[in-house]
């Protein structure tokens, strides 16, 4: 099981998700990388978006589940009927299913797990005590610290009271450069969500995982993925 | 009468039997076996050092306080599910005010199964008897100690260490395994609990015992047809009996001898 922190592929325990605001027909593939690559003739999913008469506050979610046939990656179901507003959140339940990426296209907009941009979330659950530096693997100065803390739990009536913890709500904001809040401090085994209201291509990276700053300690210049189109926006 | 007869006292014998221990050299075996609950696959080696030799009539060599010196190393796995209970991640909804309501799926833990290994080194002492035999093979003559009883062996003090030793290696093996945290110390407890000092003493019981049981020590050999006197040239060639027979006993008279009787024929 990886139990890496870092958005730009999606793991056992981690989910992504997106609210479509416009109607009309998306299309996406799932990768297991990051990056473009040209599409095939059939290894792609639909989503089409009916205009909406509900009312607003009323949107629903959709929830997708990444699953294996041989070494292809599919997606359940294949095509999904959602209103505008709606929510489609992807997963895997599989936890031998490692590093994948959902890329996709809605009308004149794209979206990308591996690089967040607007009414995006992100999940992790975390299963590893220890102290979390995340940053943008992309450059932009958000930022932010998970503290997880492991319960001891010696006796049933201890690992009852860490049990019922995990449904916390952990919830960080983003919108551009503001992270709200930037620490946080929860048990292993509870899930931090992260909603992005907009940024402007971001992940939410393990800063161990990145490379370190140069050989005179100054910051890395920031490595934006080359996109051809805007995300979608309200 | 024998036509040859060789002497050894205690200190001689001490002597052959420190040969025989380093002839023997180290043995080594492997297999399976009950730890506890769990099975182990296992691999082990020894060797034999020391100890004090007293001769006993009529053909019995004591050795008191022989040191086995045995290296033990094993494997053991199994479904950490069987240990610990499966949990599941529960769904939990957050509001988001520009997105609104978000569910992450509920998702269920399947521990795997865990592999963890143990290499331990250690000497226990043991006394036992050895009786004498002199046997002819493939025209050599050897004079061996073949253990009688299979000795007693303290194993507590290793059985204690290594599942002190397994309790240390099962916390840092699942230690890794994410989501185990508030388990941690509940399973690392569980397996040496399950294991326990007699598991593990039935454990090590039969491996060792298999080291001990029929352990012979090759004191002394020499080829049937033995030379007295090598050729010096062509027209002097060498002079050489033939052991037709060989008995080896323990004699005690003033002191206690170790006789090795020979016949032989030109």
């Amino acid at each position: 099981m990886n139990q890496n922190l870092d958005s730009r592929v999606l793991n056992f325990g981690e989910c992504y998700a997106i609210k479509f605001t416009r109607n009309g027909k998306a299309v996406y593939r799932l990768q297991t990388h990051t990056g473009y690559t040209l599409p095939g003739n059939d290894d792609y999913f639909t989503i089409s978006v009916n205009e909406s008469s509900r009312e607003k506050g009323n949107e629903q979610q959709h929830t997708i589940t990444i699953r294996r046939k041989g070494s292809q990656l599919y997606a359940e179901p294949e095509h999904l009927e959602i209103n505008q507003d709606d929510i489609v959140l992807w997963h895997t339940d599989d936890p031998a299913i490692h590093n994948f990426v959902i890329q996709g296209e809605a009308g004149n907009s794209t979206f990308d797990s591996s690089c967040m941009e607007e009414y995006v979330v992100y999940s992790h659950a975390f299963g590893v005590a220890g102290e979390y530096h995340w940053k943008d693997a992309y450059g932009s100065k958000i930022s932010g610290v998970i503290k997880a803390v492991s319960p001891e739990c010696n006796d049933k009536k201890s690992q009852a009271k860490w049990l019922k913890s995990l449904d916390r709500e952990n919830l960080i904001t983003i919108c551009g450069d503001k992270v709200e809040p930037q620490k946080l401090e929860i048990l292993t085994g509870q899930t931090v969500i992260w909603a992005i209201e907009k940024a402007p291509g971001i992940s939410i990276t393990d800063s161990r995982l990145l490379p370190p700053d140069n050989c005179h300690g100054k910051p890395q210049k920031p490595h934006k993925p080359v996109k051809g189109k805007k995300q979608q926006s309200k | 009468m024998s036509d040859l007869l060789v002497a050894a006292d205690e200190t001689a014998a001490n002597t052959l039997v420190q040969t025989g221990q380093t002839l023997l050299g180290t043995v080594s075996k492997n297999g399976n076996g009950s730890l506890g609950p769990f099975n182990a696959s296992w691999g082990a080696s020894a060797s034999f050092s020391g100890g004090t030799v007293s001769l006993r009539e009529p053909d019995i060599i004591r050795i008191a306080n022989c040191s086995l010196n045995y290296s033990l190393n094993f494997n053991f796995s199994f479904d950490l599910s069987d240990i610990i209970p499966d949990f599941c991640l529960p769904q939990i909804c957050v509001r988001i005010p520009f997105i609104g309501q978000v569910c992450t799926p509920r998702i269920c833990i399947d521990w795997p199964s865990v592999n963890i290994p143990i290499n331990y080194s250690d000497s226990l002492q043991f006394s036992s008897d050895f009786r004498l035999n002199a046997s002819l093979d493939s025209g050599k003559w050897s004079v061996d100690i073949e253990i009688v009883d299979i000795p007693l062996l303290q194993l507590s003090p290793a059985a204690t260490a290594i599942l002190s030793a397994i309790g240390i290696a099962a916390a840092a093996i699942l230690a890794t395994i994410p989501f185990i945290g508030p388990f941690l110390s509940v399973a690392a407890l569980a397996i040496t609990a399950a294991i326990g000092i007699a598991g593990l003493t039935g454990f090590l019981g039969p491996i060792l015992s298999l080291f001990v049981s029929g352990l012979s020590f090759t004191i002394h050999q020499f080829d049937q047809r033995f030379v007295i006197l090598p050729a010096t040239s062509a027209i002097d060639p060498e002079i050489a009996i033939n052991v037709d027979s060989l008995t080896a006993l323990v004699q005690s008279s003033d002191e206690d001898e170790l006789l090795l009787e020979a016949d032989f024929s030109a």
